[in-house]
């Protein structure tokens, strides 16, 4: 009896030997590059649960300082003159102070707007019109827009790879120093999710930090703007992350592939013609002009078109319809408190943390 | 003692012996081998030339051929007794006329007699919602779509002349739905009987695109992308496109 229980137990034994041992045998070496370190996203207490990050991209630290890296560099255009820097600029909360910027390699202006970046992490849909389902998608676009960076992808990456110091840094980051489109998009998409803004005096109120009161005027103002405003400008993200039309426009013109369908193009739905992704209000006071194409110049400009100047068309927002006539009538003095409302939504350590290049 | 010696020595000898077998391939193992797929695509029985050469459509429009892509997915061998045992993994390959690449190898194959081979036409959603992605899938290709995020299954580029009207012919097919699974049954069964020279030999017919169920006259439809005339055209590929399958 004793003989066959210990007869059973060697025979375990030899059986879990016999896997370690062909586990061992068949792992390829391991690697002499220390694996990257992770990076866990710090969720501002104030803020939703951000996406679930994508599983295939795990940010690291040696991929976000490779991605802010490439972010600054010029030399991922094909002219060597642009950055993503060049529309994105850190000290205007990453937009560029142009309605419809010439800046690209081709010197054309573009057709839309350069969006202001930030909380990236919690956004789905990017673009104005959502085209780009992730952010690790999404480089590609800027990159190889010929009135933008005009790159040919392969000869970026060929390009990158002859570099004196790109190599090293995707090694460390990604484990190889054989580099490729998927990583270089998934480095500027870890940067990126880096860019959070939630240091604002709106942020320091809410959150009930000390010293950091807001006027009465500012009080009165978000108010205002929780009555008004917050159903689209939603959380404290200041968007819903989804896309309405908000009478801009009552006409939207087929050609140019569809550009002015806005969201319509995307989802392919009568319905969602002429809408557009609601942007966030956050550092709103630095990334004027504002809406898709850059068409008004002040904030001031901006509540006059909720208060007066919204257009009817079938897909005009229902929440701009909820009075005699289309828009959201505010007097004189509501929008200049919701001004300085709007003015303490800026964050100006983000803009500080993140101005300088690598 | 003795008996926890003859234990461990026990162990140690099938430990090893395991060692030896576990990664080799051993005589009494069944076959693997590599399986060639090979695609002619083809226009009215004639192999594709680009550019050179004028074609008519069923609808009775000529055209001529720019280019021509399509990703291939999927993959799986299925055996006579209906079995799909043979998968693939990470099988996503584009052919591409403009590079003349029309060919990939199945790797690992068992030995089995088998009767049909299925595939995806395009890249399913698990992979077309992101473009960061390697191999076949590599973003750097004209197959992606960077304005609205996903894989151009199928690329047919290239002018027409119709009844009314003449210009570029653009069919970018994408989009979920049109990811169509194609089963086709070989013309005789591939019997792997040893490791080398096991070819699948794949023809095409571009006008199997314009024909059935949906007849595509150009003057109607001569670009699509994603809408109602891609689904017409994803409609036609997974019944019309792949004619001949045979094995050797």
């Amino acid at each position: 009896m004793l003989r066959s229980n210990i007869c059973m137990w060697a025979k375990l034994g030899t059986t879990i030997v016999g896997i370690a041992a062909i586990v061992a045998a068949c792992e390829r070496p391991a690697s002499v590059a220390p694996a990257p370190e992770l990076v866990q996203l710090q969720v501002p207490a104030n803020f939703p649960a951000p996406l679930p990050q994508p599983a295939h991209n795990p940010a690291t630290a040696q991929g976000i300082l490779l991605g802010k890296k490439l972010f600054f560099d010029p030399a991922l255009s094909v002219n060597g003159n642009v950055s993503c820097a060049t529309c994105h600029q850190p000290q205007k909360a990453f937009s560029d102070g142009q309605a419809l910027s010439s800046a690209g390699v081709s010197g054309k202006a573009l057709k839309r707007h350069a969006p202001a970046l930030m909380n990236l992490a919690w956004m789905d849909g990017l673009f104005w019109d959502g085209g780009a389902k992730n952010l690790e998608s999404l480089s590609f676009a800027p990159l190889r827009h010929p009135d933008e960076m005009g790159q040919d992808i392969a000869k970026l990456v060929a390009r990158l790879q002859q570099h004196p110091t790109y190599p090293s840094l995707f090694k460390a980051a990604f484990g190889t120093d054989s580099i490729t489109a998927a990583a270089l998009s998934r480095a500027l998409a870890q940067y990126q999710r880096t860019l959070v803004s939630a240091s604002s005096r709106y942020d320091k109120h809410i959150r009930n930090e000390p010293h950091k009161t807001l006027t009465q005027t500012e009080l009165q103002g978000l108010h205002i703007f929780k009555k008004n405003c917050s159903s689209c400008h939603a959380t404290d993200l200041f968007t819903d992350n989804r896309y309405h039309n908000n009478g801009l426009d009552n006409s939207f013109p087929e050609g140019d592939e569809d550009l002015y369908f806005g969201y319509g193009r995307i989802s392919r739905r009568t319905e969602d013609i002429g809408k557009y992704k609601t942007p966030t209000l956050r550092n709103i006071a630095l990334t004027a002009p504002y809406m898709h194409d850059g068409r008004f110049k002040t904030l001031e400009e901006v509540l006059q078109h909720y208060s007066s100047g919204v257009k009817w068309s079938a897909s005009l927002a229902p929440e701009l319809q909820q009075h005699a006539k289309p828009g959201i009538p505010l007097t004189a003095t509501e929008q200049q408190k919701l001004i300085a409302f709007l003015h303490t939504l800026t964050d100006e350590a983000f803009v500080k943390t993140n101005y300088s290049s690598p | 003692m003795t008996r926890f010696y003859k234990i461990t020595l026990y162990i140690v000898a099938a430990a090893y012996s395991l060692l030896l077998s576990g990664c080799s391939s051993e005589s009494d193992e069944p076959l693997m081998t590599d399986v060639e797929i090979s695609i002619t695509n083809e226009v009215n029985g004639q192999p594709l030339v680009l550019l050179d050469k004028t074609y008519t459509n069923p609808s009775g429009d000529t055209y001529v051929v720019h280019d021509l892509k399509y990703f291939m997915s999927n993959v799986k061998l299925i055996n006579s007794r209906g079995e799909a045992t043979y998968i693939e993994p990470d099988s996503y390959h584009l052919i591409d006329e403009q590079i003349g690449k029309r060919a990939f190898t199945l790797k690992n194959v068992k030995a089995d007699t088998y009767t049909k081979l299925e595939f995806g036409l395009g890249v399913d959603a698990a992979r077309n919602h992101s473009t960061d992605q390697y191999g076949d899938l590599d973003p750097s290709s004209t197959m992606v779509w960077d304005w609205d995020t996903g894989y151009k299954f199928l690329s047919l580029v290239g002018t027409y002349v119709a009844n009314t009207k003449e210009g570029g012919l653009v069919f970018h097919i994408g989009g979920d739905t049109n990811y169509k699974t194609i089963t086709v049954d070989l013309q005789q069964p591939l019997k792997i009987q040893s490791s080398s020279g096991n070819r699948i030999q794949i023809v095409t017919d571009l006008n199997g695109l314009f024909l059935e169920p949906n007849p595509i006259d150009f003057d109607e439809i001569n670009t699509a992308m994603t809408g109602p005339a891609a689904a017409k055209i994803a409609e036609n590929y997974s019944t019309g496109f792949f004619k001949q399958v045979t094995a050797n």
